[in-house]
């Protein structure tokens, strides 16, 4: 009984600590904020009202470059005092650099088509067929060959050229994909100024910032989920039922 | 686990200044299913906006933490009130314009109801010994 009343005085001192640095971290949380929306708003004066918004978030390529691990860890009470275990968790912050997606296998292209046996062991680019064999082609499934009055001349195009060529549509996106994503502060223009550096700077503080109280307020959980336990079982034993 | 080793994703539901500063950090993610990791909470966003970004982000595996402007904690204070999850861990943040209020935190109203419960259970433990 006293190991255990020693075990919750511990706790009760333990979660006021906590409570104070909670509240500390997330005044300076709100600071740091505060400092890195200054930067915003200098931003906006020199460039604009639209310099920094949402609609120049990069949604092709975005991808998260700092992560948080969390770690379980117990708390165990004072040493030669029995306590049930309680799970709270580390964080820590990770940077991880940018991965670059693998590009696509290409698909496997089709056998040459030749027409001839491949005994040499050459390639041949496969016929393609010219606007006039594809109309005759058509005619003929339609049964209106007969009906031609002479055929078509064939133009001499064994280039394989197609006369309805168009040079193939641009995917700026696969391009994108390609280059790789760009760093968040490349969003708001080629080359950051100098408050956008320091809003980035801000708000890194602020990542590190948020590990810390994330800790604090996992070891809180913990140490209140404990003692309601604590304060049930309490109860149960002074009810004289 | 996700949230182990290489680490996991930090979600962030706020005003757009908030959500582009933490983006400027590194921390947004748009997954193949243009699924993304923040909320902009503007004056269009409704409550249900956010209860169900609140909802979607506590239940994804990938993420650990998930940052709330406290003023858009307090348009779901009973979803957050009621969290009690570990992981992801749920944060609430000040804003720029509304400074932070320790009197609506919920994890310190957990803390300040219990430090009132252990008052009555010794109250009530003293009584009984009489």
């Amino acid at each position: 009984m006293g190991a255990d009343k020693a075990r919750e005085e511990s706790d009760l001192v333990r979660v006021l600590e906590l409570t104070e640095e909670a509240v500390r971290l997330k005044l300076a949380l709100g600071d740091t904020i505060r400092e890195g929306t200054f930067a915003f708003s200098r931003q906006r004066y020199a460039r604009g009202p639209h310099a920094v918004s949402e609609t120049q978030y990069d949604l092709n390529t975005m991808r998260a470059t700092t992560k948080i691990s969390a770690t379980p860890r117990s708390i165990d009470g004072p040493s030669g005092v029995s306590a049930p275990r309680s799970t709270s968790y580390t964080f820590n912050v990770v940077e991880t650099p940018f991965e670059p997606e693998p590009e696509p296998e290409p698909e496997p292209k089709p056998a040459a088509r030749s027409g001839k046996a491949d005994d040499d062991g050459l390639r041949r680019r496969p016929k393609v067929k010219t606007n006039t064999e594809k109309f005759l082609e058509r005619m003929e499934a339609l049964g209106l060959r007969d009906q031609l009055a002479e055929v078509p001349r064939e133009a001499d195009r064994d280039d394989g050229k197609d006369d309805d060529a168009s040079p193939p549509p641009i995917d700026i996106d696969a391009i994108r994909r390609k280059l790789g994503p760009r760093k968040p502060i490349h969003w708001f223009g080629g080359l950051p100024s100098p408050e956008m550096r320091s809003a980035e700077a801000a708000f890194t503080r602020c990542v590190q910032l948020c590990a810390r109280v994330a800790e604090v307020e996992s070891e809180l959980r913990a140490l209140t989920a404990r003692a309601r336990v604590d304060a049930v079982q309490l109860h149960e034993v002074g009810d004289p039922s | 686990m996700a949230t182990e080793g290489k680490g996991a994703l930090i979600s962030v539901i706020g005003d757009e200044d908030t959500v582009t500063g933490f983006l400027l950090a590194g921390v947004g993610e748009v997954d193949v299913r243009r699924r993304t990791n923040y909320l902009v909470v503007g004056d269009k966003t409704t409550t249900k906006q956010i209860e169900e970004a609140f909802k979607e982000m506590t239940s994804r595996e990938d993420v650990a933490v998930v940052l709330i402007s406290q003023f858009a904690a307090d348009s779901i204070r009973y979803l957050v009130n009621e969290y009690d999850k570990p992981i992801p861990a749920v944060l609430e943040i000040p804003s720029k314009d509304r400074p932070y209020d320790a009197t609506k935190d919920s994890v310190l109203q957990r803390v300040h109801h219990l430090m009132g419960a252990e008052d009555a259970a010794a109250t009530t433990t003293a009584t009984g010994a009489r």
